[in-house]
């Protein structure tokens, strides 16, 4: 594969706080399930309690992550989800990557 | 599944515990249940008994995302965490659209209503409505349920299982062993999938809780 100089220039944009692969994954399952309590996040990504502690907050420093504190019947819940801004944020990923990885 | 994407996965795990088809399942035994033991009391023309059916699968179309609700923040939130229910998957239409955001879209959608509620509806209201003066007419029913329900949900987020759906196509050898009156055997047709989605319930939520324990049982141990 070889690499353009434009090709190089696209992947040094690319946004590196969703580039992480933990966060990554944090923003697609959000993305593609909804929003989320920090157990679940964790069941399903495979993380122990600090790593998402600190991904998520992460994110949710860049705006991309909304985490709030809510109650579901008694049960209090940290929620998370993706905001606007962290939609877009992906979507520009999303692109940028495909079109890095496809051109020759 | 492995091969399921995050979306599939959180529509998957609103069944993981089986509280939905314990809700459906009492659904159908208390309102059949209530209608049996009317027409067993005062008989009287079916139609009553296919709206008391009717009426049932209403309330728990309108109620039974609240009552799930209450009893996951009571069972399953504090074991295995908080997802976004799914929802209610919209009827395909015949508009081809082409989407170049190659970004993940939500795929946490459930087929449960129309491929479990709505058929099972639609199968026990035949057995209302086209009664035939023998005796393999329930039976027949029960089968072409099993069937349906199993073949309509096999690569959905809930499938049945195939052993749990020969159950209840075998479950028709009650109308041919017992000798049940016709004016009755839909409404018991109506008892035994209650039964028989209550119980695949009550199995799926005993497993859950074995293996998901509360964090305070763990520490406990």
């Amino acid at each position: 594969m070889s690499l353009s100089a434009r090709n190089i220039l696209e992947i040094t944009q690319i946004d590196r706080v969703i580039h992480e692969p933990a966060r990554l994954a944090i923003m697609l399952i959000l993305d593609s399930a909804g929003e989320a309590d920090f157990l679940y996040l964790q069941r399903e990504g495979g993380f122990t309690q600090g790593n998402l502690s600190g991904h998520l907050g992460r994110l949710e420093e860049a705006g991309y992550v909304g985490i709030e504190k809510t109650f579901k019947g008694k049960l209090p819940l940290t929620v998370c989800r993706l905001t606007g801004q962290g939609k877009a944020a992906l979507s520009r990923y999303s692109r940028q990557l495909i079109g890095v990885l496809r051109k020759p | 599944m492995t091969d399921q994407s995050p979306g599939q996965r959180a529509a998957a795990y609103w069944f993981i515990d089986g509280l939905p088809d314990i809700v459906l399942g009492l659904t159908l035994l208390v309102f059949g249940g209530g209608a049996l033991l009317w027409q067993i009391a005062a008989p009287h023309h079916p139609i009553l008994d296919l709206l008391i059916v009717a009426a049932g699968l209403t309330l728990h179309f309108f109620i039974d995302r609240r009552v799930l609700g209450f009893l996951k923040s009571r069972t399953t939130y504090p074991r295995t965490g908080y997802v976004q229910p799914p929802e209610e998957a919209q009827a395909q239409c015949e508009i081809t659209t082409l989407n170049l955001d190659p970004a993940p879209r939500s795929e946490n959608v459930s087929h449960y209503t129309r491929r479990t509620v709505m058929l099972t509806y639609f199968v026990l209201y035949n057995s209302f409505g086209f009664r035939r003066p023998n005796g393999w007419f329930a039976p027949f029913m029960l089968v072409t349920l099993a069937v349906a329900l199993y073949v309509a949900n096999r690569r959905s987020e809930h499938p049945w299982p195939w052993w749990w759906a020969l159950v209840l196509a075998a479950s028709g050898i009650i109308f041919l062993v017992a000798d049940v009156p016709y004016r009755l055997q839909p409404l018991e047709s109506c008892l035994i999938v209650g039964v028989w989605m209550a119980a695949y319930g009550l199995a799926t939520l005993v497993r859950y809780r074995y293996t998901n324990p509360l964090a305070e049982q763990l520490q406990r141990s």
